[in-house]
């Protein structure tokens, strides 16, 4: 069983209207690694976590969540 | 003064390394390969003509990428620059991919080399065709995971 990392980015992303490119400049990544981060294909550390969290106003578990291979 | 690095500036950095290491691993490689070709039915005129072809075109690419890549070394921060280190997490991660891949390719090139050496090619190798295979493989496969993983992600 592997676990991977789930995340909501792009739903609190369309609810506040902004583009992948307008959510990177504001937490000084690259476009690509909100795209990478968003479908999941990269893991962002603790720090990119937080930047997100505070950037939309929430905690970090409503963003990301553990979930099981497998698991819808 | 140091330049201040941007993720825009470190991406065409990203990929302008991954383009000098895939011409000048593909440049290093090409009389390798063409030796393993000249034993075979592929060998003769043709070949040749080929191989100043495919030089002058990866030739070329390398002069290009090399200035841009030097000109994409000036905008972000030299330190970072000179050790291959990206302030963009992500950036750093295929970095640090393309790295992993090319040590592995580099050690499964030895490890073929002393096993199937003698039968590679029809004379023993030389050092020097050794070192260069190997260095050769190193660089292309450096270049080849950079371009791949930054080309998958345009969307």
């Amino acid at each position: 069983m592997t676990d991977f990392l789930r995340n909501d980015i792009a739903r609190f992303r369309s609810d506040k209207k902004v583009s992948q490119q307008e959510l990177a400049d504001a937490i000084s990544v690259s476009r690509k690694t909100i795209s990478t981060v968003e479908t999941g294909r990269f893991t962002p550390s603790v720090v990119i976590a937080l930047k997100l969290a505070n950037y939309f106003g929430v905690a970090v578990e409503d963003l990301f969540e553990l979930a099981v291979k497998g698991d819808k | 003064m140091t330049a201040q690095s941007t993720p825009i500036n470190e991406e065409i950095l990203l990929k302008q390394t991954g383009l000098l290491g895939f011409f000048a691993g593909s440049i290093i490689l090409l009389p390798v390969i063409s030796d393993i070709l000249k034993s075979t039915s592929l060998g003769g005129e043709s070949l040749i003509t080929a191989k100043v072809l495919i030089f002058l075109a990866l030739f070329i690419g390398l002069i290009v990428s090399l200035v841009k890549q030097i000109k994409a070394g000036k905008k972000v921060d030299s330190k970072n620059y000179w050790f291959s280190n990206f302030e963009d997490e992500f950036f750093n991660h295929i970095n640090e991919k393309a790295y992993k891949y090319s040590w592995t390719m580099s050690l499964t090139t030895l490890i073929v080399f002393s096993l199937y050496g003698s039968s590679i090619t029809n004379e023993a190798a030389s050092v020097n065709q050794v070192c260069q295979a190997i260095i050769g493989v190193m660089l292309f496969s450096f270049g080849l995971t950079i371009l791949i993983k930054l080309r998958g992600n345009n969307d």
